[in-house]
């Protein structure tokens, strides 16, 4: 996949709450294309003993393309990729990226948008904010966080956005009470969740709950390879035997031993790494093979799959 | 030539996908209003026996469930398809569905339900009371409605059309296609009967 | 260099047609085996293409330029509704004159020329001796709707796919070439109610599949695969609009004329982010080729036989085949003896 990455410069590094870093990218040599609100992009970074390969929300302003901004948590599991960034990643620096794609667009036909936003789940609205003003879109943000890690862009946001901003400071003992939030939605809102999985399940179980149809809740689908336990993958063609580590994804380790499987959004949504299995179990986490087809174990995704056995034969 | 008692009734075909199905409805337990939408029809009330048993498990319901029947026709005693955008845009965000009538009736009551915000997944489309259809002709855009036999004639430019499983929900129509332009011999017998 | 666009030619009525040999050597064949399968068979379109075929740019610009923009200008005057565009596809529509605009003038640059100073676009299109200036995104300072605009410079159909709710709906388009489906009809549609008449597919999962990949393609890396079907005459409008002119003429193959009757229509499908809306571009670029051209190709010859020869039943009827298809195989039959 490298000759399809996109040379960009680190423009400037700056830290925007004490666990998050924002990185700006300038062209190198083509210039960026342009992307739409929600969209993300893959970092490729180039460590000394790997390469991470983590997609980020774009978090600027889809009308200037004189620049992309992403912002990094510093994950307390970083499986070494936020942690690169916070540490290695310096201005003029030189990074690939993949060019943009977008699985999180507003639903522009809405009435009315309620963003809720965790943490460092605030970048991407911060790309549909401009966005919703110019078309004069009606929204609310509701902002979760814990001011003594994130938080970040408060202070702007708080004067932008006026009385449509709402904040939650857990580390000040501000609750955000979920099902208050939804009750009082009228038809035609659409209500979008970026943050932790459990702030997701929460809105979720809330709307069940209230009656809320689950179409009108859209949330940011990303599984980041979590990591498990160490398997060995040997491919069917040449019986080589690639080692994957309890830290590193199936798709990375075969990337690292010079293995090319394409791919495209590394989370298990987009199913472009699909690959046949030929002998072993395979454990799935992707949200894209159908249940019969991940009953079968006849074919896997290696960006975030795993084994169950302690070795896979892939058929590559 | 063909007879008029040769065109065959409008069947289903289960493997087109662009014909709506109507799998069995059950109640939402979760919606905080049960709307029932139905057509006042003047040959017996078929849609409103359809949605009998629901509105009936809706009144047991132990939720305090807010139930709204709706007759939608002409007389004075119903509401009619001009005033129901409003009493829909009035109903909170958790309200469910229920719809009983023509296909063709179901299918524009569904758009102006969406139109005021809510989305598919809150509305329920109970069998066509009947094998009436809608159709749009695809060489004059004219609509002819209703249709229970193919081919059908066209109301805009008189073809002959045979109609096929291609429904589309935004002219809550199938789509009508000229059956002898291949052999213009071939002419099937007009009849008053079609429409 | 390919051949420049030639002199105006007629897709109806004489028929006047034909493609030069180098047309004849750069058609897009579709069977990569003797076996026809249907498959979604997706490819990334990365470009440029080799030099010279009709992969080499995003928009294939070839010698039947001026007559196919002809022919849709006649197909617009007839019935203006072969274009559409709804509201909220404008943004959409113009991320279409942005891309088509600035890869054409990139990759033709003897036949189109853009400047750009700030959103004032000065664009001149040399075959169609076209001269204007407009400003980006504002739809009143263009002669004519963006999508009809455009759509009268690219060869090919275009739709423009509004992504919404992890599907595909059909909001916006100009089609005045296609095989058989009406935009005025399937306008507004889903990925799967648009494709609802394909046969046999939906059970095999394609959709579900293809729907994932499109919806997940991400800007500047389009991809593409190769759809076909059989055409009676050069006829580039076999539109259901205008069926009840050309239905007849599928009698009208005999063994005698088959070869110059009955044409391989091959549809180059596009698929391409928009950047700024976040809307896929469908472009169906067809290219057609008489059974006599298509035989002065012996490996063409041979498989199209075969192909032929093996062609499921559904197909035959879905695609419209019926009247002339035996025909057709008998004919071919002598380009492949040992079958």
């Amino acid at each position: 996949m490298s000759k399809s990455m996109i040379p960009v410069r680190v423009a400037s590094v700056r830290d925007v709450a004490p666990k998050i870093r924002e990185f700006r990218f300038t062209a190198v040599d083509q210039a960026l294309p342009a992307f739409s609100a929600g969209s993300h992009v893959m970092v490729e970074m180039q460590g000394a003993e790997k390469t991470y390969r983590n997609a980020y929300s774009l978090m600027s302003d889809p009308a200037d393309i004189s620049s992309y901004g992403i912002a990094v948590r510093l994950q307390d599991e970083s499986r070494g990729g936020s942690v690169f960034m916070h540490t290695q990643v310096q201005e003029g620096d030189v990074l690939n990226i993949a060019p943009p794609a977008n699985l999180f667009a507003p639903h522009w036909a809405a009435k009315k948008h309620i963003l809720i936003a965790g943490g460092v789940g605030i970048t991407p609205f911060m790309s549909y904010l401009p966005e919703m003003k110019r078309r004069n879109a009606d929204f609310e943000l509701h902002y979760l966080y814990r001011s003594a890690q994130t938080g970040a862009y408060r202070q702007q946001l708080s004067e932008a956005l006026g009385e449509k901003y709402f904040s939650y400071d857990s580390d000040h003992g501000q609750q955000c009470i979920v099902h208050q939030l939804l009750a009082q939605l009228s038809p035609g809102a659409h209500v979008y969740i970026c943050g932790p999985e459990s702030l997701i399940e929460a809105v979720k179980t809330e709307a069940a709950t209230l009656g809320i149809p689950a179409g009108i809740i859209h949330y940011e689908e990303f599984a980041a390879p979590k990591p498990g336990k160490a398997f060995t993958v040997s491919l069917a063609s040449s019986g080589q035997q690639i080692a994957v580590d309890g830290e590193s994804s199936m798709l990375e380790a075969l990337e690292e031993a010079g293995v090319e499987v394409a791919n495209m959004c590394r989370g298990g949504v987009c199913g472009q790494c699909v690959t046949g299995v030929k002998e072993g179990i395979p454990e799935h986490r992707d949200d894209f093979l159908s249940a019969a087809e991940k009953a079968s174990g006849q074919c896997v995704m290696p960006c975030v799959s795993r084994a169950v056995t302690d070795s896979l034969t892939l058929d590559l | 030539m063909q007879t008029n008692a040769d065109k065959p009734e409008l069947t289903l075909n289960p493997g087109v996908k662009s014909r709506p199905q109507y799998p069995p409805v059950s109640l939402n337990p979760a919606a905080q209003c049960q709307v029932f939408i139905a057509r006042k029809n003047t040959t017996g009330d078929k849609a409103g026996a359809l949605l009998k048993p629901l509105m009936d498990e809706a009144e047991k319901s132990e939720k305090s469930l807010n139930i709204i029947p709706l007759v939608v026709g002409e007389d004075g005693d119903v509401i009619s398809m001009s005033q129901l955008p409003q009493t829909i845009s009035s109903l909170p965000l958790a309200s469910s569905f229920y719809l009983a009538g023509t296909e063709a009736f179901i299918w524009d009551v569904a758009k102006l339900i969406c139109e005021a915000g809510f989305i598919m997944e809150q509305v329920h489309l109970l069998p066509p009371v009947n094998n009436e259809r809608r159709l749009f002709c695809t060489h004059c855009y004219a609509i002819t409605e209703p249709v229970t036999h193919s081919p059908a004639v066209c109301s805009g430019c008189g073809r002959h059309l045979l109609v096929r499983d291609h429904f589309s929900k935004i002219h809550r129509a199938y789509v009508g296609v000229q059956i002898d332009a291949e052999d213009p011999a071939d002419l099937p017998e007009e009849s008053e009967e079609l429409c | 260099m390919r051949t420049a666009p030639a002199k105006l030619e007629t897709f109806r009525d004489d028929f006047t047609y034909t493609n030069s040999k180098e047309a004849i050597e750069r058609f897009p064949f579709p069977f990569p085996e003797d076996e026809y399968a249907y498959s979604v068979n997706i490819e990334p379109h990365t470009l440029p293409g080799p030099a010279g075929s009709v992969n080499e740019f995003l928009f294939d610009i070839d010698e039947h330029y001026l007559s196919e923009m002809a022919e849709r200008d006649l197909v617009l005057k007839e019935n203006p509704k072969r274009c559409l565009a709804m509201p909220h596809m404008e943004p959409a529509c113009w991320d279409f004159i942005d891309r088509a605009m600035t890869t054409m003038s990139a990759d033709y640059p003897d036949y189109f020329k853009l400047e750009k100073n700030g959103d004032q676009w000065h664009w001149q299109n040399l075959l169609l001796k076209l001269d204007d200036t407009f400003t980006f995104g504002d739809s009143s300072t263009l002669p004519c709707p963006p999508m009809e605009y455009m759509g009268r410079q690219v060869q090919g159909d275009i739709a423009l796919l509004d992504q919404r709710d992890g599907d595909l709906f059909l909001d916006a388009g100009i089609v005045t070439c296609p095989a058989d489906w009406s935009l005025a009809f399937d306008a507004g549609m889903s990925f799967k109610e648009w494709h609802g008449p394909v046969p046999m597919a939906h059970e095999m999962g394609v959709f579900d599949r293809a729907l994932k990949y499109l919806t997940a393609i991400p800007v500047d890396r389009p991809v593409r695969r190769l759809n076909w079907t059989l055409t009676v005459n050069a006829r580039m409008d076999t539109s259901p609009e205008t069926y009840p002119m050309w239905g007849a003429e599928n009698r009208s193959v005999t063994p005698e004329n088959v070869g110059e009757k009955v044409y391989l229509r091959v549809e180059l499908q596009v698929l391409d982010r928009m950047a700024r809306s976040n809307a896929l571009m469908f472009s169906i670029r067809t290219y057609l080729i008489s059974m006599d051209d298509l035989v002065t190709n012996k490996d063409w010859a041979r498989r199209m036989h075969r192909v032929m020869k093996n062609l499921p039943e559904p197909l035959i009827d879905y695609k419209g085949l019926t009247h002339y298809h035996q025909i057709l195989v008998d004919w071919l039959a002598k380009y492949d003896p040992v079958n």
